[in-house]
This record gives structure tokens, sequence and C-alpha cells, in this order.
């Protein structure tokens, strides 16, 4: 396979990831994930009391996502992208075992080279590590691009994002092999589409095993970790 | 009943599903009743009125000439959508502050919208294109009873299609006028096809209404143009998705694609 990409990776290929923990001194729990120049800041609070008391919910804690871009006000695309992340670590916290509370994470994009949504799924999922609240399992996230000549970019810039013909930003757990939160934007045929899922599931099995491995660095005392860009092959 | 209904919501439906069934009478394939109406609003270039059983919503596109920026013309758009959930539609939203899944609903239909392909042409108001149309699309919810996605893409094509817009003449470079005896519709290349499902445990509920959504552990929407290719797809929710499922969902919406698309043209004729 020939390099195309701007960048000269792979189609198949994601970028680097590097990463640090605990870098917030009041947070419970903080990371911060990067992959080249896409860089998000997370951290997490909680379980604390529910600020809002109409939102409390008597069987599970209350999940609070805010999303503050690198520059410039929220819009309604960040409160949308607000909603992607808090559904997806929703299903991945064990929410009942604190009870009218609140668990509030809470992202910072230092920088933005696409595939801002997956670095931030991956950067709560070592933070929320880092708080250590309860899990079910890792999350790993990774974003697709699918290009007018009907090649699959993995992990796309910004550029690339703009200039392709459908994105997919896809989530996967370390429990199961099925989806847990998925948004496909742009037109895409269904083949296509379930063509590019064991790609994509591979692509998350690479991020969970890096999470597992910065996790290990953190407890023996490093606090960040770093790989080179790996190739995914399905 | 009405009481173990209102105590134990998921019992009570657990109850009904295990027998294929859902409290209202449908099957876990059904979907209620959908009607699609046009040009109810006279005063508006283009509207439209959506029925999926209780759920309604009503639209109506505004249009307003501007000078374009020359900046990034590629990523340009003409149409701007806005998707309300006001407090009558359901005690659950109030009147101060759009809620999250206002936002997050706009945001997408917003980006459906591109998935049309509507020539730039067709936004021209004079005839080399110095001035052009600006189309508003407001989307309020009148009645709230779950599927608010279907109702409002459906919604949303439907007035698209309905969009009469006058031809412009500019006089002395800054004098606008309207000529309202020629009326031209926007071309518009694609359908836009969706359908909602809901998960309540294993079981798979297409079109859920109010309370199915908020006893669902998660939330599917496709929607599919008339190729079959992919415009929208989200999942969100609790529960993980497998493959098989997606496709059983996928096969279910190709199975009405045709009916919906005889709907969204006959509402067109009147």
């Amino acid at each position: 396979m020939t390099n195309t990409r701007n960048d000269g990776r792979l189609n198949n290929q994601i970028r680097a990831f590097e990463s640090e923990q605990s870098l917030l001194n009041k947070a419970d729990g903080s990371a911060r994930f990067t992959q080249n120049k896409s860089s998000v800041l997370a951290a997490v609070y909680g379980p604390i009391e529910v600020k809002n008391s109409r939102k409390q919910k008597i069987l599970k804690s209350l999940i609070e996502v805010s999303f503050t871009p690198s520059v410039g006000n929220t819009t309604y695309l960040d409160k949308e992208k607000e909603l992607l992340i808090k559904n997806a670590l929703e299903s991945i916290i064990l929410t009942t075992l604190h009870p009218r509370t609140q668990i509030s994470i809470i992202f910072q994009v230092f920088s933005d080279d696409g595939s801002i949504i997956s670095c931030a799924i991956n950067a709560a999922c070592l933070a929320l590590l880092d708080a250590g609240i309860e899990m079910q399992g890792l999350i790993g996230s990774v974003t697709l691009c699918y290009n007018h000549d009907k090649s699959i970019y993995l992990d796309p810039t910004a550029q690339e994002e703009k200039e392709c013909k459908s994105l997919s930003v896809i989530a996967y757990g370390s429990q199961s092999s099925q989806i847990i939160m998925n948004k496909t934007e742009g037109t895409l045929s269904m083949d296509l589409y379930f063509k590019s899922l064991p790609l994509s599931k591979e692509a998350c099995d690479k991020v969970i095993s890096y999470i597992k491995l910065a996790v290990k660095n953190r407890i023996m005392g490093t606090i960040s970790t770093n790989t080179t860009s790996t190739t995914i092959e399905s | 009943m009405e009481a173990f209904q209102k105590i134990h919501p998921l019992e009570f439906y657990r109850k009904f599903l295990q027998r294929s069934v859902r409290p209202d009478g449908r099957s876990l394939n059904d979907i209620r009743k959908t009607s699609i109406s046009t040009g109810a609003i006279t005063t508006a270039c283009g509207s439209s009125f959506v029925k999926i059983g209780n759920t309604s919503v009503i639209c109506g596109i505004r249009s307003e000439v501007g000078i374009p920026s020359f900046e990034n013309t590629d990523q340009q758009t003409n149409i701007f959508v806005n998707l309300e959930l006001g407090p009558i539609c359901s005690n659950i939203y109030s009147s101060t502050k759009p809620s999250e899944q206002a936002m997050s609903l706009s945001s997408k239909l917003n980006s459906l919208v591109k998935r049309l392909d509507i020539p730039k042409e067709d936004f021209y108001f004079d005839q080399e294109g110095k001035v052009l149309w600006y189309l508003y699309v407001d989307i309020y919810c009148l009645d709230y009873d779950g599927n608010i996605m279907d109702a409002s893409i459906l919604a949303l094509i439907s007035s698209l299609k309905n969009v009469k817009l006058p031809r412009g003449i500019i006089e002395n470079t800054n004098e606008y006028y309207k000529d309202t005896e020629q009326l031209r519709s926007l071309q518009i290349n694609h359908y836009l096809f969706p359908l909602s499902f809901s998960i309540i445990e294993d079981f798979i509920l297409s079109d859920p209404s109010n309370q199915e959504e908020q006893l669902s552990t998660s939330n599917l929407t496709i929607t599919l143009n008339e190729n079959f290719e992919i415009c929208l797809l989200s999942y969100s929710g609790i529960k993980p998705i497998s493959e098989t499922i997606l496709q059983e969902s996928f096969e279910k919406l190709k199975n009405r694609i045709e009916y919906l698309k005889s709907l969204i043209d006959s509402a067109q004729e009147h």
C-alpha cells in the first residue's frame, strides 16, 4: 500500500498516543490524551453532591459532561459532542453504585486536529481510572473517515475530516465486541460501513491495550506514557 | 392495571413485550400512522406538518436575502435549521433555554441538510449569484410522544420540497425587488428516510413512543437516502449493540422506504 495521506501515514495507521495522568491537584482524577496535534485534558470530580437537585436521580448517579473547545465559546455543535461523550461514558460507569450523586467530567481541548471526540473519550477513560470510579470495563474510541474513492482513513486529521465524504465516530468496550456508541454522518454505502466495523474494532482494542499500559506505568510511578504510531490489520 | 403501569412501568412493559406486543396494540415492528401535509403556513415560503401517531411537528421556512462573504465559499451553507422543543409539547421542557436534546437534534438536522445536494445556483437571487437567498428552517414540536427525530427529518425534507422562491431583480446595484409572479422550487437531488428504534432489554421497538423512549436503555436512529446509502447513523445507550441487530434494523428501514417516498411525494401535490 502506498502512503497517500498528507502526513505520510498509511490508510490504516493511527497516530502515536501520548498521555499523562494526575496532572491536576484539585480534581479527583485527570488525564491528558494526545494524538499528535489533537490533545484533550479531562478532569473527573465525583461522586459528589448533585448541584442541580432537580436533575438528581434516585437509583443512579448523574453523569455530567462539559466540553470546552480550544478557541471560542461553546456552540450547539459542542453540545452535541457532550451528549455523545456522555452517552458513551454512561454505558461503562457503574452508575447504580452511588445513587443520588453526581459525577462530573470536564474536558478542555488543547488543540484540535481531528478525531477530537475519540480523543476526549479516551482521555475520559484514563481520567476515570485515575479517579477510581468503578467501571464495567474500559472504553476505547476511534474516528474513521470514508473518502470519495472508497478508501478508509483511520484517525483522520482536521484536514482529512473536512475533505472526506463521511465520518464515523465509534466506541467499543473491553467487555464485548459490540458497539457502545456510534455516530456516522455523510453519505456512505452500507457495504462499506459493515466492512469497516472489524477495522474500527481492532483499532479500539489497540486504544484499550494502550490505556492498560498507561495505567500500569502510572502504578509503577511514571506519570506519562507514549507509544509510536501503529498500523491496524483487520 | 393503570396503577401497575405507573408504579412498575418496566415490569408492565416486559409483560407485554414477552408476548411480542406493545401496550398500545402495536407489534414490535409496527410504526404508527404517519401523515404529512404541506403548505399550511401561507406566509412562509415553504411549510409542512408531520404527524407520527400523537407526535406532531410543524415546520416553516423563512427566506432572507443576503450578500455572501467570499471567504471559504465551499463551507458555506444557505440553509439553517433550528428545532424547538418548547413547553407546549411536553412538561419536561422549559421555555427558558433550549434543551440539550433540542441542540443535538438541531445539529444533526443541519448536517443532514448538506446530504440533499442542492445546487448552489438554486440560491441565486439574481442571475449571477452576487446576492443569495438564505433559508431559515424552524421546526416546532407541538405534541411530544416520542420519535421526534423521524418527525423532524420528514418535516424538513417535505417543507424544503415545498419551498417556492420568487425571482429577484436588482436595480441600481442596491435596490432589490421580488417578482412574486415567477416562483421556482429548489432542486433537491436526494431523499431522506429516517427510522428510529428504542431498545428495551433485548427487545427492539421501531418508532418508540414517549414512554418507551424513557424506559429504553439505548436509542438507534438510521437515515438512508433513496440509494440505500447511510446519511446519518447514531447509536447511543447503556447497552452495546451487535452487528446483526444493526443489519436487521437496516432491513426494516429498507422495507419502509417505498412507503415513505410516496408519502413525501403525495404531500406535495395539493
